[in-house]
């Protein structure tokens, strides 16, 4: 049979011939004679295949003039047999090269043997089938080096990948995240399908990202999405449902009861009479279960994936439905994928990838005051009403015949604002790239590949005409506000390389790479208000007024050239050199081009200086590189004027500090491990060291008001990551019955080396936080808190000189020397078990080193200052008469703005993240239907939590609303009240035929 | 074979991807600076550019909890109560406990980037041609200067008047250098700059601009305020001489229009605000709500008992509601215009009525009490319904002036600094927020004269990037 596949950008077609065939058949043993299950074997130059079952035996049909097999088994060397003449073999199969994993490695391709560079590589199927919509938050605790902090629990919300700790104060801190070839921004990832990734390369010290050259600072995240091919064919459909829920808050409120007892205690409820306090009783309301609910999720996902030998596909579609633990978001998501390849000829060869995305959520207010529902469950009262009820109970309707709300104590109705001033978000995703590759002449491979992206957000914003926030902010004249926003972003980026091969002799081989890249990015942002929308309608056309409107539009661009060497000796010695350089818009003429280079060695000592049967691998590596980093800010290398309205006429004013002298932050770093595998590789492990530098960093230099600016952007010191990983896996049963243990650990210290010109910055994106010289970053700075005062029932802090006091000042504030907002260490631990196809596998992460403020504590503790609200049960423990012993002061003590030490914690905690059980229908069942596989799995993620930390201890960001994108603000520093993370648990078919 | 077509091909992509020139992209919004000084027009957006400077939030324009030069000298002060169930914004100022990281730093840098745009257009002046267009475009960047210092100068420093604590004014900018860490000035040399820049404007300045800019006029009177506050009442006199006489006090028919923006009627000089500035002036004192109007703070119940039932401005100014079911007396100056969204007025700046009082002020101080009375009684006459004079004087003619100096300005940022030069401590009464003067008292009343709180702290943000700057005593 031969198949022709044809591939263009959106359709698919087959051509079938059938022609003669004949009947092999076979076993695959390993090298104890043991059958192997599933393996695949081919024939060679065909489409034609067959699995093993149970006891390794296959069947298979080969087509007339068809005699070599390919036999292929995961972990195992792949086989060709010749089976002329033959219609029966036995087939052993290898185990010698079990680390021969081709892995993608900048703009070439590796095998992990001979790698010189750190790369963490995670398979897509690790993180497959965990409810998580954004892809960087899957990544959490897969690899050494790699820590990722959800920014809050909001479902296809981002989070903050950071790969070998912190590598700018201002600059970018976020990985160069490359899909397909193709950079893309963090918008994208919650809008990438999990379904379609094939594996993750994470290149983590400066031999490997220094080919990025200006945008590798922060490390490099390669996907490689799903292709098809001719060993491998099939038709995929799965189905994971499930639900989720917020976890434990860690506190416990108090309930109308004893609320009531404390308002009147603290005297902001006059006393009531017992006819009073039971109307409050009688109705009330459990606000956390009126704006928090289980949470639905549904996934589908239908893969087709095949092709022959000259060409191949993968298409795919998928759609996600995901409730979100608040009423009123909801995410959903539809993806479509095209990845294809075809030869043109037997020297060129053409592919595609090609993905499209949309996604809807509902936005919620997640600022800091009660417009935010998870900030509202902890400011309503239990005995306040969502609606206004008469003397039986009943609720009041308005006007309209809809239900009156009660504004409550803080005049307002979360209830009603989640239902009358909805905001939603659709985001448009298109992205992907074509391809040429030529071989021209043996060794030599030509690549030209176009890559392009386009994002498109929408969000509109109503403010329904009569809602109670219409009223606060709207015009009693033109009821209704709506405000209509969005982005078009548009990047192209062309990639041209060259590379050649060249063996020397059996022993020297070299390979040559040289490229040139050129990226332009263009975006667009709209955006257009109106008021007085009659009931019902919603569009700007019938708007009373329009009463505001905007474009702005921002362009970068980036030229890059650069070129690799790598020279591998009798395959033990391994040496790569790379160079690039790269011009940016975003700096003056005379410092917009950077040149970054790396040098790497790896020796693996057991093949040749080591002749010991205990090693299987003993890699030494070294390595030591430069890359750089722009500032996040486009133009700060020109002074500009702006433009704005005064009384309807232009306006105009200096409108930044510019620094013509600003240079590119640049990184230098080293990096030495030992990767190793012992007893025929059932132990395998790494531990590396690195340590990074990063000078020249770009800073907002503060700068004296007086000169109508508050700061500039400048080159303003050095900082260092240092740190340690390492990691072992451990099988000690392989077979019918299997078993791993897995540890990642890894250990980052970042050091503020110099700072110039300043003993200290405080840098916007953090509270209480600083940079100092000598410091590990963001070192906090707080009041030193003693205790409560028994005498007195006052606070007692240490001021500066270490006496207690009531009523420090700023200047009482010290340096808690090496206690950062950063985590210090973090990792995962996995253990996987299997009895033939049952199969359970789970993940712990963990994290610490790192102290967190506990806004949330200090606001359910606030005494008279926070009365009104509902308060923690705790907060009822407050001292009372003198000689009372209690960690809760007296309630009209004035309660620090989040300035001491008082409600700092140690955020350490670990986390059972993911944890599934499998089964999947015996081959040779399923096999008699047609099917090659038939599972079923039930998984959790979530569900246990170690930690002393008051509270859900993975810490975002505070108010992810104004934290705006990165850098505005510090992750894990603050923990206030914001969407919550969430536990799940789901359940999924999975059936391939 | 093909390879040499290839190559060429190659060759031909490496030479179209030389994209150097691409590299030098600039703003689609903005020009460079330097070349936004060519001729009148572009000085006129620059001038403008210095008025937006004054509505930015914390100079008039104040968003969220923002200090602002129009509202704070009467949250501290006692003219106003907070009401219990308001959103308690600003309550750090009404409570006066302000410090260097709780203090007025957006004001602080909203008055030094006006001063930016003064001195950006005084360093490219003589760009102009000689002239009219050029002298007056001067005039009101100098003028502007000046203001931006005064109102730093009374907020962070003491007032000529009363030198209570020491002899430092504030850093008087003169220049558009991003590398200036200045110290402060001494408080003679500040106000000795502040007094020759708004000289040298009076003498450049148009006598009328149109409304929303500075004129002749409103430079003049502003000119007899810092006077005022200098204790210079001869000056005080003669800077009111350049008050143009096509002003006069508005009627008390006209009197509710000046506060809905529908007259210009004796205003000299007013901050412009459109809804799409985004800057709702009223939000400092109230919102709206479906519970009726739901206020930041409320008028003090003993002050707004000196309003009489024949005065204008008692109606104007206030409006007793019931909020959630109580009554209170809320400041409605602000609540906005007849059309348009809430709270979105224009900020007045300096009015007609301010000129009278200073002047009856002056002459009073000087002895001269006829001419007092008479400026007074102009004010008074467009206040109260048949009015008839009293004719104080001496004593009791001082204590009029501020009594209607008091009632007159109220909740324009003048209270404060009204009690600051002449020594006096602020004292709250001991009235609830209720219409009816019960419900919740101010938690602190008295802020004792001397006090070091009648000086603002300098921002942390200010400390930590100038190290010569000199803290006011207390913080």
């Amino acid at each position: 049979m031969k198949r022709i596949v044809l591939l263009a950008i959106l359709s698919i077609g087959f051509i079938t011939i059938v022609s003669a065939q004949r009947v092999v058949t076979g076993i695959v043993t390993d090298q104890d004679n043991l059958g192997l299950f599933g393996a695949n074997v081919l024939v060679k130059s065909t489409s034609e295949g067959a699995i093993t079952d149970l006891d390794g035996n296959f069947s298979i049909t080969l087509p007339e003039g068809a005699n070599t097999l390919v036999v292929s088994y995961t972990g195992f060397e792949t086989q060709e047999v010749d089976v002329t003449g033959l219609s029966n073999v036995v087939v052993t199969m290898s185990q010698g090269e079990l680390l021969e994993e081709i892995i993608l490695v900048g703009y070439s391709t590796a095998k992990t043997s001979d790698l010189v560079e750190s790369i963490s590589t995670v398979k897509g199927s690790a993180i497959t089938d965990i409810p998580i919509s954004s892809i960087d938050n899957l990544l959490q605790g897969q690899s050494t080096g790699v820590e990722v902090t959800a920014i809050n629990g909001k479902p296809g919300q981002n989070g903050y990948i950071r790969i070998r700790g912190l590598t700018s104060i201002n600059g970018n801190n976020d990985p160069l995240f490359i899909v397909d070839g193709v950079p893309v921004n963090r918008s994208v990832y919650a809008a990438i399908n999990p379904n379609d990734i094939e594996s993750f390369s994470i290149l983590k010290d400066a031999a490997a990202t220094s080919i990025y050259g200006a945008r590798a600072s922060a490390g490099v995240v390669l996907v490689t999405t799903k292709r098809g091919s001719a060993k491998n064919q099939y038709v995929e459909y799965s189905l994971q449902i499930g639900e989720q829920e917020a976890v434990d808050d860690g506190f416990e409120l108090m309930n109308a009861s004893q609320k009531l007892n404390y308002e009147t205690a603290l005297g902001v409820r006059a006393p009531m009479t017992a006819e009073q306090r039971a109307a409050l009783l009688e109705y009330g309301t459990d606000w956390e279960n009126v704006l928090l609910r289980p949470a639905g999720l549904t996934t589908h996902n239908l893969a087709f994936s095949g092709g022959n030998d000259v060409g191949n596909y993968y298409v795919s579609l998928s759609r996600t439905d995901q409730q979100g633990l608040s009423v009123g978001s909801d995410f959903d998501r539809t993806t479509a994928k095209v990845n294809g390849s075809f030869k043109a000829n037997d020297w060129i060869t053409i592919s595609n990838s090609l993905n499209i995305s949309r996604r809807n959520d509902n936005e919620l207010r997640d600022r800091y005051n009660v417009q935010s529902p998870f900030v509202a469950v902890y400011q309503y009262n239990p005995y306040e009403t969502i609606y206004n009820l008469d003397d039986n109970g009943e609720i009041i309707l308005d006007e309209f015949g809809d239900p009156s709300y009660n504004f409550t104590h803080q005049g307002f109705n979360i209830v009603e604002a989640i239902r009358n001033n909805p905001e939603s978000n659709r985001w448009s995703d298109v992205y992907g790239n074509v391809s040429v590759t030529a071989n021209p002449i043996k060794g030599l491979t030509l690549t030209s590949t176009g890559g392009y992206t386009f994002n498109r957000w929408k969000n509109t914003y109503l403010i329904k005409p009569n809602s109670i926030l219409d009223f606060y902010v709207g015009d009693a004249n033109a009821p209704g506000i709506k405000t209509d926003r969005g982005y078009d972003r548009d990047r192209y980026i062309w990639t041209n390389t060259a590379q050649y091969n060249f063996d020397l002799d059996d022993r020297n081989s070299f390979n040559f790479l040289g490229g040139l890249e050129y990226l332009k990015n263009d975006y667009e942002f709209h955006s257009v208000s109106g008021k007085g929308f009659p009931r019902g309608i919603e569009v700007q056309s019938v708007a009373a007024e329009i009463t505001d409107g905007t474009t702005t539009r921002t362009e970068f661009s980036l030229f890059s050239l650069f070129g690799q060497v790598n020279y591998s000796f009798d395959n033990n010695l391994n040496v790569k050199a790379s160079i690039r350089r790269d011009g940016s818009s975003r700096f003056g003429r005379d410092n917009r081009y950077g040149t970054f280079y790396a040098f790497g060695v790896g020796y693996d000592l057991s093949r040749s200086l080591i002749q010991s049967e205990f090693f299987d691998q003993l890699k030494v590596r070294a390595s030591y590189g430069t890359t750089g980093n722009e500032p996040t800010q486009l133009y700060e290398s020109i002074g500009v004027l702006d433009f704005a309205s005064y009384n309807d006429q232009t306006a105009s004013f200096q409108g930044n500090v510019s620094n013509p002298e600003l240079r590119w932050e640049t990184q230098k770093s080293w990096t030495v491990g030992v990767d190793f595998g012992v007893l025929n590789n059932r132990v395998t492990g790494a531990v590396e060291y690195y340590n990074k530098k990063t000078t020249d960093l770009l800073f907002p230099n503060q700068l004296s008001r007086t000169t109508g600016f508050q700061s500039r952007l400048d080159n303003i010191g050095d900082m260092s990551n240092r740190g340690i990983e390492a990691e072992l896996y451990y099988s000690p049963f392989r077979g019918d019955f299997n078993m791993d243990f897995g540890v990642r650990f890894s250990y980052n210290k970042a050091t503020m080396d110099r700072l110039v010109g300043n003993e200290q910055i405080n840098p916007d994106n953090a509270f209480s936080s600083v940079l100092k010289e000598g410091e590990v970053a963001y070192v906090w700075e707080l009041v030193e808190f003693s205790r409560v005062d028994p005498a007195t029932g006052d606070l007692l802090y240490f001021n500066a000189e270490g006496e207690e006091v009531t009523n420090p000042t700023a200047s009482d504030a010290v340096i808690l020397s090496g206690k950062s907002a950063l985590p210090r260490f973090s990792g995962g631990f996995d253990f996987n078990m299997g009895y033939k196809n049952l199969n359970l596998t789970s993940t712990f992460s963990f994290k610490g080193g790192n102290w967190v403020y506990n806004q949330r504590k200090l606001d359910l503790l606030s005494g008279l200052d926070g009365a009104r609200s509902i308060q923690s049960v705790e907060a009822l423990d407050y001292w009372k008469s003198p000689g009372d012993v209690t960690e809760i002061p007296r309630p009209d003590v004035e309660v620090e703005a989040s300035s001491s030490t008082r409600f700092l914690e140690k955020g350490d905690f670990a986390r059972l993240r993911n944890v599934k059980l499998s089964y999947s229908l015996p081959y040779n069942l399923v096999d008699k239907v047609g099917l090659q596989n038939l599972s079923f799995f039930v998984a959790g993620s979530n569900l246990l939590t170690f930690t002393g930390f008051t509270g859900d201890p993975e810490v975002g960001v505070f108010i992810e609303e104004s934290a705006g994108d990165v850098g505005g603000q510090l992750p894990g520093e603050f923990a206030g009240f914001s969407y919550p993370n969430a536990k799940s648990v789901t359940a999924g078919v999975n059936v391939r035929f | 074979m093909n390879l040499k077509y290839l190559l060429v091909l190659f060759s031909l992509i490496f030479i179209t991807t030389s994209c150097e020139e691409d590299l030098s992209l600039f703003p689609t919004d903005s020009i460079a600076a330097e070349e936004g000084f060519n001729n009148v027009s572009d000085f006129e957006s620059a001038v403008k550019g210095i008025y937006s400077g004054f509505r930015r939030s914390g100079y008039y324009g104040a968003t969220s909890g923002a200090a602002s030069i129009y509202f704070i000298p009467d949250v501290i002060s006692d003219d106003v109560i907070i009401n219990a169930n308001g959103r308690r914004s600003r309550e750090s100022f009404y409570d006066w406990r302000y410090d260097e990281d709780n203090s007025s730093e957006t004001f602080w840098l909203s008055a030094y980037k006006v001063i930016q745009r003064a001195n950006l257009i005084l360093e490219n002046i003589d760009k102009l041609e000689d002239g009219a267009d050029k002298n007056n475009i001067m005039g009101e960047a100098l003028a502007a200067r000046a203001i931006a210092h005064f109102d730093l100068a009374k907020l962070y420093a003491d007032l000529p008047a009363n030198p209570a604590t020491g002899s430092l004014g504030i850093p008087y900018v003169t220049s558009t250098d991003s590398g200036l860490t200045p110290e402060r000035n001494s408080l003679s040399d500040t106000y000795a700059s502040i007094l020759a820049d708004f000289n040298q404007a009076l003498g450049l300045i148009n006598d009328q601009n149109g409304v929303g800019r500075l004129n002749k006029s409103a430079v003049g009177a502003l000119l007899s305020r810092v006077y005022l506050y200098m204790g210079d009442y001869q000056n005080v006199i003669t800077a009111l001489a350049n008050v143009s006489s096509s002003y006069g006090e508005v009627s008390r028919d006209n009197f509710l229009n000046v506060w809905k923006d529908a007259t210009e009627e004796g205003v000299l000089w007013k901050i412009k605000v459109t809804e799409p500035d985004g800057v709702n002036l009223g939000v400092a004192w109230l919102q709206e709500s479906p519970d009726g109007i739901r206020s930041e703070y409320n008028v003090d119940y003993a002050f707004f008992n000196l309003y009489q039932d024949n005065d204008i401005r008692k109606s104007v100014y206030f409006e007793t509601s019931p909020f959630a079911g109580v009554d209170y007396n809320h400041i409605v100056k602000y609540r906005g215009r007849f059309t348009g969204d809430a709270n979105v007025v224009d900020a007045k700046a300096v009015r007609y009525s301010e000129v009278l009082l200073n002047a009856a002020e002056a002459y009073a101080e000087l002895g001269q009490d006829a001419q007092a009375l008479d400026v007074l009684d102009d004010l008074r006459s467009n206040r109260y319904s048949n009015f008839v004079s009293l004719g104080e004087t001496g004593q009791a003619l001082k204590d009029a002036i501020a009594l209607e100096r008091r009632l007159e300005l109220a909740f324009e940022g003048h209270r404060f600094f009204d009690l600051k030069r002449k020594g006096l401590p602020i004292q709250r009464s001991d009235f609830g927020d209720q219409a009816d003067g019960n419900g919740q008292q101010a938690e602190f009343k008295t802020l004792a004269a001397g006090d070091h709180r009648f000086n603002m702290a300098i921002g942390e943000g200010e400390i930590n990037a100038n190290p010569v700057i000199q803290q006011n005593t207390g913080y």
